[in-house]
């Protein structure tokens, strides 16, 4: 027979697990716990990151006589700060500035190459191929790609030709935007058998059962004792 | 060399990709800080992995374990994009197809979650990546192609159940909504 040690961190795994599905039922006080305690771990986590991160990349170099430029960093982001005072809350624009000035510049960087040009190039593609399959799919590729481009373009053009394309567009995007929505709600599933995967695990399964049956039983006596006492 | 420029990856690495990573090479006689690395985190999303290719001490001076990185033999003139060979990317594929792909011009394999799947195939069209791994499937046949099986294989079955029960419920809504309809004409018939 399996010899069974208690385990705290799995414990605590499972009862969380299911706190968060008692919300299939309603925003219980499990569901409660759950999420303050989701969001306390994730700030708390983030924080130490972020002091760890200030400490080993700006703080140290610069206590070592090295990288002065970044005193300039750490004012700016102390200026961040300052949202939580109204008079001095204008201090707090410049640090936001130069981080979205410096996202955006990196970002724009190789976007026209990376998402316009790269893209654009790989539409030109051959209308006759070896394989018929791949002659099909450069075909749909091509007519579909300019039908949709046409779809945003041409949005007020008349005419009976200039309509079928602009439908076939919207169904190249009807056709995108499903294929998108059961991906996700496929991707759900893969959450909720992953999630289902630990709490049946070979040592989860122990804790599941009797947890599961206290808060069953918790829930049940938070619901009817107000009624119990009411009828009083 | 693995480093996150999100937030939440760091512990994951340390807990779940590390160890993996550690099975799987300590066959060859991989050794951490020699063959492979862990630099925790990098901030600033975009412009922080902008950053590290542009120039990894400028923006990391140690690694996940606090061990300096100028004494890891696997950083011994590694700096920037230039010295990389092959990019992983976990997760969404645009920073990196911006950052390493068309300014550095690395081979990139992506791994990212199922809702993603449907986006990327014109990024493999473009030859701007060479690998894409979708989802649990994607991961399964992964395992299965390598010949390691693992917990990607093992949900496989859960999987197609829970797809099974979906496609099932989607006909039977159908089924439903078009005997509605019917019943519906013939009442006002």
């Amino acid at each position: 027979m399996m010899k069974m040690e208690f385990n705290f961190a799995l414990l605590t795994g499972v009862f969380l697990s299911l706190a968060c599905y008692t919300y299939v039922y309603k925003e219980s006080g499990f569901w409660t716990i759950a999420e303050h305690t989701f969001v306390g771990l994730s700030v708390g986590y983030g924080l130490v990151l972020a002091i760890q991160n200030i400490y080993t990349t700006a703080l140290i170099p610069i206590s070592a006589g090295a990288n002065y430029p970044l005193i300039g960093s750490l004012i700016l982001g102390f200026m961040l700060f300052s949202q939580y005072s109204k008079k001095y809350m204008w201090m707090s624009r410049w640090g936001m500035a130069v981080l979205i000035g410096i996202g955006t510049g990196v970002a724009m960087r190789t976007v026209i190459q990376a998402q316009i040009t790269e893209q654009l190039l790989a539409t030109f593609l051959p209308l006759v191929a070896k394989d018929p399959l791949q002659t099909l799919n450069n075909i749909l590729i091509v007519v579909m790609v300019c039908a949709t481009l046409f779809y945003f373009t041409f949005t007020r053009g008349k005419g009976k030709i200039a309509g079928q394309v602009r439908l076939l567009g919207r169904y190249t995007l009807m056709a995108t935007l499903g294929a998108t929505f059961g991906a996700t709600v496929l991707t759900r599933m893969t959450l909720f058998t992953g999630v289902w995967t630990f709490l049946w695990g070979p040592e989860a399964r122990f804790y599941l059962i009797p947890v599961g049956i206290a808060m069953m039983i918790i829930l049940a006596l938070y619901e009817k004792l107000p009624r119990i006492s009411s009828k009083k | 060399m693995g480093f996150d420029a999100g937030g939440e990856a760091p512990t994951v690495q340390e807990t779940m990709v590390m160890p993996a990573v550690d099975r799987a090479l300590g066959r060859f006689g991989a050794q951490y800080g020699v063959d492979y690395v862990n630099l925790g985190w990098v901030a600033g999303l975009e412009s922080g992995e902008a950053a590290f290719v542009n120039n990894i001490r400028s923006v990391v001076t140690q690694d996940f374990r606090g061990k300096p990185i100028d004494e890891l033999p696997i950083m011994k003139g590694v700096n920037t994009g230039k010295d990389f060979q092959f990019v992983i990317h976990i997760g969404y594929a645009e920073d990196p197809i911006r950052q390493y792909v068309t300014a550095f011009k690395l081979p990139l394999v992506v791994a990212t979650w199922g809702m993603m799947g449907p986006h990327y195939p014109p990024y493999i069209e473009a030859g701007q990546m060479i690998g894409l791994i979708v989802g649990m499937p994607g991961a399964a046949e992964y395992e299965l192609l390598i010949g390691m099986k693992g917990e990607g294989l093992k949900g496989s079955d859960a999987l197609s159940m829970t797809h099974l029960m979906v496609a099932t419920f989607c006909i039977l809504g159908n089924v439903y909504y078009f005997g509605w309809k019917a019943a519906g004409r013939k009442r006002k018939e």
